[in-house]
């Protein structure tokens, strides 16, 4: 599905190549300031790459089509900070067009449904990362990239991660992840 | 995306209302230390006034980028579908409604000290709204350059203020002819063609520098 | 990075060749305009010997100007191609624009203090460079404010880009201006037609300035270039 041919980002990585399948999860693992966050936004396309270096289901990718199947959170969580969480959700439904009982579905499953009247400023570091990462469940993307999602987590938090990167590859899905820590049974790259 | 970015800025009153304390009180100051003579004021009111509207502007439009840059939701821009100048078209459109409005109440209000008879403001207040969209892409444009850097207002007005030259002369030129009395719609004219322009111009060059605003 | 660093080598193998050419014109062309600007050209009549300042002045203007366009080329090369050498030349004209449009403000108010009566009026022309000058400022304080070179010299490009499509609607709106706030009373520095006796040492002159511009481009560039080497190899190390 998605393929990746010689990226170079001096003077971080270079000439790196790989190719990820469906239900395939890699895993990038590196010290602070090893690139990881760097080679996670190339693969979104938000550090542009250059031509020819990546493919999405075979072909040289188009950002703007491209970027319909990817799902990517990083640790700036994208939120908007002044707002309340009800305010967030009426921004998601516009930025998105997801209808609002998805997304409260999701808020459900992540435990932030009784906060629907807090300012997202005052949440905690992990409530903010739980609302952030409820994206994963109200937002259908084949390819999600997440940079760093497991820190700031509590174990409930990470089982409901877990469990929902598992679904995520049951059903066809593509996920790259960042971070320091090993996982179990993933491909790595280690930078 | 039009709805996301009034929300987004309806969100940010606070600000706004700083942005507002500041112009109004660099207009008291200037205005009493013009002193008392009423000559003085209705000359220099417009140009006054122009000045500090777009100094406001620059000074604020950098603060609701920054914001958005820091919280990563310009990524989030950037990933959605459409194009990176739709968002820009909002965001002055949003900034038309939060900032520009409450910027001619505050002139409406202050104007009783410049001695400003009421034809004379009301053309001071459409030639402050036909230019505004100008001043708004332009100064986005210019937040957008200096987004990865620590200069903030004083560097967006450096780069920026030269750029802006045109519609303050057209601007002032459409003021002068209201006090002289004569007709003053060529000159306006003139300030709606510049102010497209220069809109088209700031939105097309900005939606060149998102991506490399973000690109770190 | 080899690949980056191979196309600006041509260009200071060319550059190294043509060097001793550059300087030996720029000289000849200097002595030679300087002499036949303040010797044997002869005064205006009605302005007498301060005139002679305008051999300085208009070079330095039409250079500013071309300095101007030159970076804003150069800056859509940056944009478009990404070209390495094209962000070493930016970089290297731009102070050296900066310092022909000084020069020509302050030959400029120097000989307007004879022939208007002070230093400063607001002539549209004189506005106008005054705008340019502020857009050379621009430019530099906004490549030296990002810590990443590379960056700042994209962002850069696109403000000289912006600064090169507004500059005509500028030029227009301080030229309509003038002509609503001053009558035409003041004299305008074109003459209708100038005399063959002083446009050629005007000739020499621009030419002697544009010789002067391509040697302290090469001089910067190649000490650009040289920087950014120790950059990369700082890097690798």
């Amino acid at each position: 599905m998605l393929d990746v041919r010689n990226f170079t980002f001096e003077p971080l990585f270079s000439d790196l190549s790989f190719s990820l399948q469906k239900q395939e999860t890699l895993l990038v693992r590196g010290a602070n300031g090893a690139g990881k966050s760097t080679l996670l936004r190339m693969f979104a396309g938000l550090i542009r790459p250059k031509a020819n270096t990546l493919f999405w289901e075979k072909k040289a990718v188009e950002l703007s089509t491209y970027q319909q199947n990817l799902l990517y959170i990083s640790h700036k969580l994208a939120l908007h900070s002044e707002a309340l969480v009800k305010d967030q959700i009426k921004l998601w439904q516009y930025h998105y067009g997801v209808r609002k009982a998805v997304i409260e579905e999701a808020l459900e499953l992540w435990g932030m449904l009784p906060f629907l009247n807090k300012k997202i400023n005052y949440l905690s570091q992990g409530q903010q990362k739980r609302l952030s990462l409820s994206r994963l469940h109200w937002l259908v993307r084949s390819l999600w990239i997440l940079d760093e999602s497991h820190t700031n987590l509590d174990a409930d938090g990470r089982k409901i991660l877990d469990n929902a990167l598992a679904h995520h590859l049951e059903s066809d899905g593509l996920a790259i992840l960042a971070s320091h820590e090993k996982r179990p049974s993933t491909r790595e790259i280690c930078l | 995306m039009i709805l996301r970015e009034l929300y987004n800025a309806y969100l940010h009153k606070g600000s706004l209302l700083s942005t507002l304390g500041f112009f109004s009180l660099s207009l008291f100051c200037t205005s009493f230390a013009l002193g008392q003579s009423e000559v003085i004021l209705k000359r220099s009111a417009p140009a006054l006034i122009w000045i500090l509207a777009s100094l406001t502007t620059f000074f604020s439009t950098p603060h609701l980028l920054k914001r958005e840059a820091e919280g990563g939701l310009l990524d989030e821009i950037l990933l959605h579908p459409c194009l990176s100048s739709t968002y820009l078209v909002s965001k002055v459109i949003a900034e038309w409604v939060f900032v520009a409005l409450p910027l001619i109440c505050i002139i409406l209000f202050f104007s009783p000290m410049f001695a400003l008879a009421s034809h004379e403001l009301l053309s001071l207040c459409l030639t402050f709204l036909i230019g505004f969209p100008a001043l708004s892409a332009l100064g986005n444009l210019g937040s957008l350059l200096t987004l990865n850097t620590q200069g903030g207002g004083i560097l967006l007005s450096l780069i920026i203020l030269p750029l802006t030259l045109p519609l303050l002369i057209f601007g002032l030129s459409v003021m002068e002819m209201t006090q002289l009395g004569l007709d003053s719609s060529s000159s306006l004219s003139f300030l709606m063609g510049v102010s497209l322009f220069l809109s088209i111009l700031g939105i097309t060059i900005g939606s060149w520098a998102l991506p490399l605003a973000v690109e770190r | 990075m080899k690949f980056t660093l191979a196309k600006p080598r041509i260009f200071f193998k060319v550059s190294r060749f043509l060097f001793p050419f550059i300087i030996v014109m720029g000289v000849l062309c200097f002595g030679t305009g300087l002499y036949t600007a303040l010797v044997t050209s002869p005064p205006d009549y009605q302005q007498g010997d301060a005139m002679r300042i305008m051999y300085i002045h208009v070079p330095a203007s039409w250079m500013a100007l071309c300095v101007y366009s030159l970076l804003a080329i150069l800056s859509l090369f940056i944009l478009v191609w990404r070209h390495p050498l094209a962000e070493i030349l930016a970089i290297s004209a731009a102070p050296i624009g900066a310092l022909f449009t000084l020069l020509s403000l302050v030959t400029g108010s120097l000989w307007g203090k004879p022939m208007w009566g002070t230093y400063w009026v607001w002539d549209a022309r004189l506005t106008s460079v005054l705008v340019l000058l502020f857009l050379y400022v621009g430019y530099w304080a906004l490549y030296k404010a990002y810590a990443h070179p590379a960056q700042g010299i994209r962002a850069a490009s696109l403000l000289a880009l912006i600064g090169a499509i507004n500059l005509p609607i500028i030029k227009g709106s301080v030229n309509w201006w003038n002509t609503l706030h001053q009558p035409a009373s003041i004299t305008k520095l074109s003459t209708p037609s100038i005399h063959p006796s002083m446009l050629f040492p005007l000739g020499l002159m621009t030419a002697a300035y544009g010789f002067y511009f391509l040697l302290l481009l090469i001089l910067r560039a190649r000490t650009e270039f040289n920087k950014r080497k120790c950059l990369v190899q700082e890097n690798f190390s």
